[in-house]
């Protein structure tokens, strides 16, 4: 933190110079230390910034006051987009039940009419892997998608 | 221009105006300022929001960016939601499921939010909170769950009303006392409170919040309280005297003050006697309970009612009564107690010393 | 009689109670509502919110962003896992319990039950995947324990920082459980840190490992096919060398003079191995299909 800090003193050095801020003895610095650490060595001023990295404190952002209307307003939002999670939630159970459903429907007629394919069919997968080039959507694709000659 | 909207299995019911429509809807739906409604459903108009009264604080405030946008999707999906739960209350005939529809159907209309949140609910008006509809009931019960039960209940055990007079509590209803009176405090009373002998000198008004689903039409009411702390010097010990009893009240939801102009000398089991307890006993508890009648039935008086030594647990018996609410206050001697048992027509106070045997 | 209500009876005269032999130090509930204290204290009115509730100060805003990584496995991922796994008559798989004695003898009674045979504990049953469990990835964890730190403490805060840099979340310190006095290692040091991925962080932080740091790091073949812990959950260790290609450690390498090799484990909520270590290969996660060298 404290090298930001400095930095921040330095920049407003800079503008003193140029001549844009008058008045020098201003420096609007947040979370200034007031305490001299100039005794510490470096190491630990080191670690000082890194505590201070990982420390919540003026990282929180301010709470929130909302006014009545917003309040409600916000309410009703959180509420419906819940409900309309809810709604994609049973939907994809509904659809994964029904896949289930069918591939037992399948496999029963299967077994029936064809014991041999059904033997086939039947063999475990459990353990087999998706492929390496399976791709997973991205906000950010590359500009080459896909590789057309690629050989494994 | 593009539009957000949001995508369901279901094809939503487009333009279902099943909560702006107010031909056919009871008015506690809606908000009743016109500016207030406009605010919400319409977006913050340029001035600021209109709840916020000063003009300075209404200039600094600002609302999260595009809060508006989002609501009227938002606010546009939950009442196509609630115009199927509109359509499937018309089939349903079980009166059970019907309430819980009909509070489906409302509990997340924000106008219907707005007025509960921001309302008087004691003292509640019915044009704005409407105890008569499922939704307010709903969502009274769950205010009430989440502060005024838990204290009553926490106040009835430490206090040891509960088993000092009847056995156990299973609270439905929310019961309120009060002394609105010049000489009385003019506020809602909470459950355990030292109340000087001056407040209590007259009878207090009750308030019977039912939130399940009772018929307000024939449902009967008891109400007694009843002060387990008088000295029994023959016997070294206590026992319980019948301070008030009102019997055969009628209450609706909304019209629930049981105050002199709802009964009658008919209605009285035994007339109020203020609390004057003697000096040096300490503080005597004044446990108010509230019974519903079973099958509607009336409660004869009866004759030998024994007010000096009450057995309370013997006469709910009796009657059939259902405990659905307590309350309890606590008195203590006071310079007052002489002129209000003076008034009253009681023996002069008694004081009690410490004797070492 | 109201004085004689539960037992004990209520005197007017104090001294009485003096006669009483013992008493109950907890007090009888006799009811049955539930009573949260903190709700009905009248100080830090704002506390009584729910987490969710803005006007809390512990409100988090959760949805913010599109998660792609978990649409991906909602999407694509889910329903091949359900057919891939997908077993005609299969029925649970009893795991091996212990044993209880036949009572064939009365110094049976009470006696503790037998082991299960051919293990020290017992041991899950393997039930049949349907629509309800089709494996998913649970958790990421990342452990980073730093041998050196027993010298120098300072390090462990290095290490701390470090994971707090590769994946946004507040990591947890961790400590050293015993004394081990060839190692010069002291009990309750802090050796390190670790931190639980969930959701959004997670997603990211595997699409970081898979396309950057992975493909980046020298001969890498992918996780050892013999890792495992036999019930669903998946490890796989980075030197401190290849924690450098986590682009935010990358880009500001004079700040990290020193970095710090960590294990990361993949907890799913596969029954075994075979099929977490599926889940996981959805996700672009290589694997070393060849046998173990010796």
């Amino acid at each position: 933190m404290s090298f930001l800090v400095q930095n921040s003193v330095a920049a407003c050095r800079v503008r003193n110079v140029s001549g844009s801020v008058v008045n020098a003895s201003i420096i609007f610095t947040r979370g200034k230390r007031t305490k001299n650490n100039s005794g510490l060595s470096a190491t630990e001023q080191r670690v000082i910034t890194q505590l201070s990295v990982m420390s919540a404190s003026r990282k929180q952002p301010k709470l929130l006051k909302l006014c009545r209307e917003d309040l409600i307003k916000h309410q009703t939002i959180q509420r419906s987009w819940a409900l309309y999670q809810q709604d994609l939630r049973n939907k994809r159970e509904l659809q994964l039940k029904q896949q289930y459903e069918n591939i037992k429907l399948a496999m029963d007629t299967l077994k029936n009419t064809s014991p041999e394919l059904y033997e086939i069919a039947n063999k475990s997968e459990e353990g087999r892997k998706f492929p390496l080039e399976m791709k997973i959507p991205s906000d950010f694709p590359a500009k080459k998608i896909w590789h057309y000659t690629f050989r494994k | 221009m593009l539009r957000r909207r949001i995508h369901t299995a279901r094809p939503l019911l487009e333009n279902a105006k099943v909560w702006s429509d107010f031909s056919n809807r009871p008015k506690s739906f809606g908000i009743k300022s016109k500016l207030l409604k406009q605010a919400l459903l319409e977006g913050t108009p340029k001035y600021g929001p209109p709840s916020i009264k000063r003009r300075s604080n209404r200039l600094k405030y600002a609302s999260p960016e595009h809060m508006d946008d989002m609501f009227k999707i938002s606010n546009n999906f939950l009442e196509s939601k609630a115009a199927e739960t509109y359509a499937e209350i018309e089939k349903t005939k079980d009166k059970a499921k019907l309430n819980q529809l009909l509070i489906k159907a409302e509990l997340f209309n924000p106008e219907v939010q707005y007025n509960f949140q921001f309302n008087e609910k004691i003292d509640n008006n019915p044009e704005i909170i409407d105890f008569d509809q499922p939704v307010y009931r709903h969502l009274g019960r769950k205010h009430w769950e989440s502060y005024g039960q838990m204290l009553l209940m926490q106040r009835l055990e430490t206090l040891h009303v509960i088993p000092d007079t009847l056995p156990t509590l299973e609270p439905k209803a929310e019961i309120n006392i009060k002394f609105p009176y010049s000489s009385g405090l003019n506020k809602w009373i909470e459950p355990g409170e030292v109340l000087s002998s001056n407040t209590t000198y007259l009878p207090p008004v009750f308030k019977i919040q039912e939130y399940d689903t009772v018929d307000p039409e024939k449902q009967l009411y008891t109400i007694l309280i009843v002060n387990p702390d008088v000295p029994d010097l023959e016997n070294d010990t206590f026992k319980t005297s019948l301070a008030y009893g009102l019997t055969n009240l009628k209450v609706s939801y909304n019209d629930n003050m049981v105050d002199s102009r709802k009964f009658d000398d008919s209605n009285v089991l035994t007339e109020y006697v203020a609390p004057t307890p003697d000096k040096n006993i300490g503080k005597q508890r004044y446990c108010v309970w509230v019974f519903r009648h079973a099958n509607d039935k009336k409660l004869a008086k009866p004759s030998d009612l024994d007010t000096d030594n009450f057995n309370i647990r013997a006469f709910v018996e009796e009657n059939g009564l259902t405990p659905i609410g307590a309350h309890v206050w606590r008195s203590e001697w006071d310079s007052n107690v002489n002129i209000i048992r003076e008034k009253y027509g009681l023996d002069p106070v008694r004081i009690f010393d410490k004797v070492r045997d | 009689m109201p004085g004689l209500l539960y037992g004990s009876v209520r005197c007017f005269s104090s001294t009485s109670l003096a006669s009483k032999s013992a008493c109950s130090i907890v007090k009888p509930v006799h009811h049955l509502v539930k009573i949260d204290k903190s709700k009905l204290t009248s100080r830090f009115p704002e506390m009584k919110y729910e987490k969710n509730d803005i006007r809390s100060p512990a409100f988090k805003p959760i949805a913010v962003a599109q998660d792609r990584g978990k649409e991906h496995y909602l999407n694509t991922l889910q329903p091949d896992l359900l057919l891939l796994n997908y077993s005609h008559g299969a029925k649970v798989e009893e795991g091996l319990k212990t044993r209880q004695w036949d009572g064939t003898s009365p110094y049976h009674i009470n006696r503790k039950a037998r082991l299960p045979r051919g293990s020290k504990a017992q041991l899950p049953n393997i039930n049949v995947i349907d629509w309800k469990n089709i494996p998913q990835l649970d958790n990421i964890v990342l452990n980073c324990y730093v041998s050196e730190a027993k010298d120098n403490s300072l390090l462990a805060i290095s290490a701390a920082l470090q994971l707090q840099q590769i994946t946004g979340v507040k990591p947890n310190a961790i400590y050293s459980k015993s004394d081990v006095p060839n190692w010069k290692l002291r009990k309750g040091r802090q050796m390190g840190a670790k931190v639980v991925l969930k959701g959004r962080p997670m997603y990211q932080f595997l699409s970081t490992l898979t396309e950057i740091v992975m493909p980046r790091i020298r001969e890498y073949k992918g996780i050892n096919e013999s890792s495992g812990s036999r019930f669903g959950s998946v490890s796989l260790g980075l030197s401190s060398e290849d924690v450098k290609f986590f682009p935010e450690i990358d880009l500001n390498q004079d700040l990290w003079p020193a970095t710090f090799g960590m294990h990361i484990n993949f907890n799913t909520t596969a029954q075994n191995d075979l099929q977490a270590k599926s889940v996981i290969s959805g996700f672009q996660v290589p694997f070393n299909n060849s046998p173990k060298e010796v």
